[in-house]
């Protein structure tokens, strides 16, 4: 060993030496972020979904609210449902001056049959649960608009297989929203993908065709399709609120880091909660892809 | 003078067959024309007019392949609006104690169908209490035709100018002040207190929710209302000798009001930042070599984070979607911003004409985070963590500059 280092310097260091120190110094000054307090607590209110069901009952799924820090990303779907479900209320239906009562059928979902269905009609909903106080919501029932006729097939772009939609409706005479879903069903479903997943929605506006009989074509995005895959599309014709509710979730779908885009509490027609409360009624239709 | 300004930035990329393009630009054309002359009557007489035309492009999107698809071209089109001013002042002095000044400026601006005419009056009085000693107060308006849209979500690089248009009006400000300045006697130590109030109406922002990334229908997101701003400014200088420097703090509230934001209830700022102090120092230890220091003091800025979330299955009863529950509107303050610089200056020699001067230094020098925004991370073991990553930490520097 030279302990004079008198042949340290022979070579100058190379320019991309000293390029890499300099960007590992700066890196090594990124700062450390900063220890967050002080962020308000959400208060925990019910939270009220519904669905009519197909023999025509209506069901109406009941879970509260929960932290920020509560589930996210990777969260156990199952676990979650199980801690936040609402099993405790007593969930009534009142239309055209009777009440119908809805019975608990377990997990947060309660139902109710022979409830008569009267399109442009108004129904409220009122929820009293013991531990988390008591909403109500009105809707009205849109008519059920059927497809005229549907078709979903592969599409091949040379790069992707996806899905491609085609279906014809006859639009009633009235101001009409509808809302067109593409679901995959799988036998390897994994569970995990149950949270947050990219369902399909596409939103139709009758403005350009009111009255009369529409037909379109569009293609399905964020899954990849194989031959064999079961699909099945759901038409609904919805209310403006839930269209308007559902335009802003759909600005919002590539929010994925959760900061590009302005803030903003997501509209909702239950009375001092969350959710919304539907009446639609959708037509489904399954297709094997070929 | 006639001048031509570009401003713009493009970002590009090409996936397979898609391929995305955004772009934001500003042109913009203009000369002005300024006559002054002090030969009055003892009176300082200054007026002048300016024009100019501003050429928009504010996010511009432009798609191909399949993506065009699942995102359309932008619907913004490049916009285009003219402004012109003109303005006339006068300066003079009232018995010994008394200097005023009083200005006019007449400003307008046009769009495709529609022009904006605003006068913008100011006045100055100040009144010497002794030599050391005086009184200040001020008034002025101001119109502005060219806006810039910011975030309230986060801190973007990327802010967005849009000019006025028939629909989008004018921000204009009042601005109220009055100052009391002394200068201390033995050691030429200058100490000024300062309060002011700014009205402020027309200003512009996003409709909440609005989609910042991608978004193709601009103008639609687009939100005006008001705003008002008040606060106190202490500032003490000391400009001679070898230790010179300053103290400055300023205690300070802003405010916004939009009809469609909050429910129409007034709320702080993004920039609402209630304490701002400096202490900025320059010693001159040799005939060449001087050391300074900075120290920066201000509150965090304000910030609206996801304090909740509801569950909600999806429409076709395959998942379940989480729903972001927001706090109100600018609820929260990040963490304070504070940071130390130093730095040594040294001058060369110099030649007859040419003038050269080293600075090196250290920014930030304990590494303090600036934040930009409070985000939700995982731990890694299915718990969940609020962060707050921050910009702009420790960052040594060499700079020189010359004059010839």
């Amino acid at each position: 060993m030279d302990l004079l280092f008198r042949n340290m310097n022979r070579k100058a260091p190379k320019p991309v030496l000293i390029i890499v120190s300099i960007s590992l110094l700066v890196m090594n000054c990124v700062p450390d972020p900063i220890p967050v307090n002080d962020i308000p607590k959400l208060q925990t209110q019910i939270v009220v979904s519904s669905q009519i069901l197909p023999n025509q009952s209506v069901s109406v799924f009941l879970t509260k609210s929960i932290g920020a820090l509560d589930a996210g990303r990777g969260s156990d779907v199952t676990e979650l449902i199980n801690e936040i479900v609402i099993n405790d209320a007593v969930v009534t239906l009142e239309h055209d001056g009777k009440i119908y009562n809805l019975g608990f059928v377990g997990s947060g979902a309660y139902a109710g049959s022979n409830i008569p269905l009267s399109f442009g009609k108004s129904y409220t909903l009122q929820v009293k649960s013991p531990a988390f106080g008591e909403v109500t919501s009105t809707t009205v029932a849109p008519r059920q608009v059927p497809f005229n006729s549907v078709d979903a097939s592969l599409y091949q772009t040379g790069y992707d297989s996806l899905a491609q939609v085609k279906y014809a409706l006859t639009d009633p005479p009235e101001k009409n929203y509808y809302m067109v879903n593409v679901q995959k069903f799988s036998r390897k479903q994994n569970v995990n993908s149950l949270l947050n997943p990219r369902l399909f929605i596409h939103l139709v506006k009758d403005d350009d065709f009111n009255g009369k009989e529409y037909n379109e074509e569009f293609k399905v995005f964020f899954q990849k399709y194989s031959k064999g895959d079961t699909v099945a599309v759901f038409m609904s014709n919805i209310s403006p609120e839930y269209f308007k509710y559902l335009s802003l979730r759909n600005d919002n779908r590539y929010n994925l880091a959760g900061f590009a885009s302005e803030p903003l509490n997501y509209p909702t027609n239950v009375q001092g909660g969350y959710g919304y409360f539907n009446l639609h009624v959708p037509d489904v239709r399954i297709f094997v892809m070929e | 003078m006639a001048y031509h300004s570009i401003f713009k930035y493009t970002i590009q990329n090409t996936f397979q067959d898609n391929r995305l393009y955004t772009s934001s630009n500003i042109d913009d054309f203009g000369g002005k024309w300024i006559l002054s002359t002090d030969s009055l009557g003892g009176l300082f007489f200054k007026s002048g007019v300016d024009i100019v035309k501003h050429q928009v492009s504010p996010n511009v999107i432009d798609t191909s392949g399949q993506l065009s698809n699942l995102l359309e071209s932008s619907s913004t089109q490049p916009q285009s609006a003219w402004e012109a001013s003109t303005f006339a002042q006068l300066d003079g002095n009232w018995k010994s104690r008394w200097r005023w000044s009083a200005g006019m400026r007449i400003s307008s601006g046009w769009v495709a169908n529609k022009t904006y005419v605003n006068p913008e009056p100011r006045l100055a009085l100040r009144y010497a209490i002794n030599e050391r000693t005086t009184l200040k107060a001020s008034y002025s308006r101001m119109t502005q035709y060219l806006h810039r849209v910011s975030s309230a979500a986060v801190a973007f690089p990327t802010d967005i100018w849009y000019p006025v248009t028939d629909s989008i009006q004018p921000q204009r400000s009042n601005q109220y002040s009055l100052a009391f300045q002394h200068t201390l006697p033995s050691s030429n130590v200058f100490v000024s207190v300062e309060g002011y109030y700014k009205t402020m109406d027309n200003l512009i922002g996003y409709r909440e929710g609005t989609n910042l990334f991608l978004n193709t229908k601009f103008e639609s997101a687009l939100i005006q209302g008001d705003g008002r701003a008040y606060g106190v400014e202490v500032l003490i200088k000391k400009e001679s000798g070898k230790l010179t420097g300053w103290i400055s703090y300023t205690l300070s509230w802003s405010e916004r009001q939009f009809a469609e934001i909050n429910n129409g209830q007034w709320y702080y700022a993004r920039y609402d930042r209630r304490h701002n102090a400096a202490v900025v120092a320059n010693y001159k230890f040799a005939k060449r070599w001087s050391f300074s220091a900075v120290w920066e003091f201000i509150s965090g800025s304000r910030f609206t984070p996801v304090i909740g979330q509801y569950a909600v299955p999806t429409a076709t009863l395959a998942g379940v979607n989480l729903v972001p529950v927001y706090a109100p509107i600018n609820s929260v303050r990040l963490a304070d911003t504070h940071r130390l610089d130093l730095g040594l200056k040294f001058k060369p020699m110099h030649f007859k004409k040419f003038q050269g001067e080293w600075f090196a230094g250290v920014y930030n020098v304990y590494n303090r985070a600036t934040p930009i925004g409070i985000m939700i991370q995982p731990n890694g073991d299915g718990t969940f963590k609020y962060v707050q990553p921050g910009l702009f930490g420790f960052m040594p520097f060499v700079s020189y500059g010359f004059t010839f």
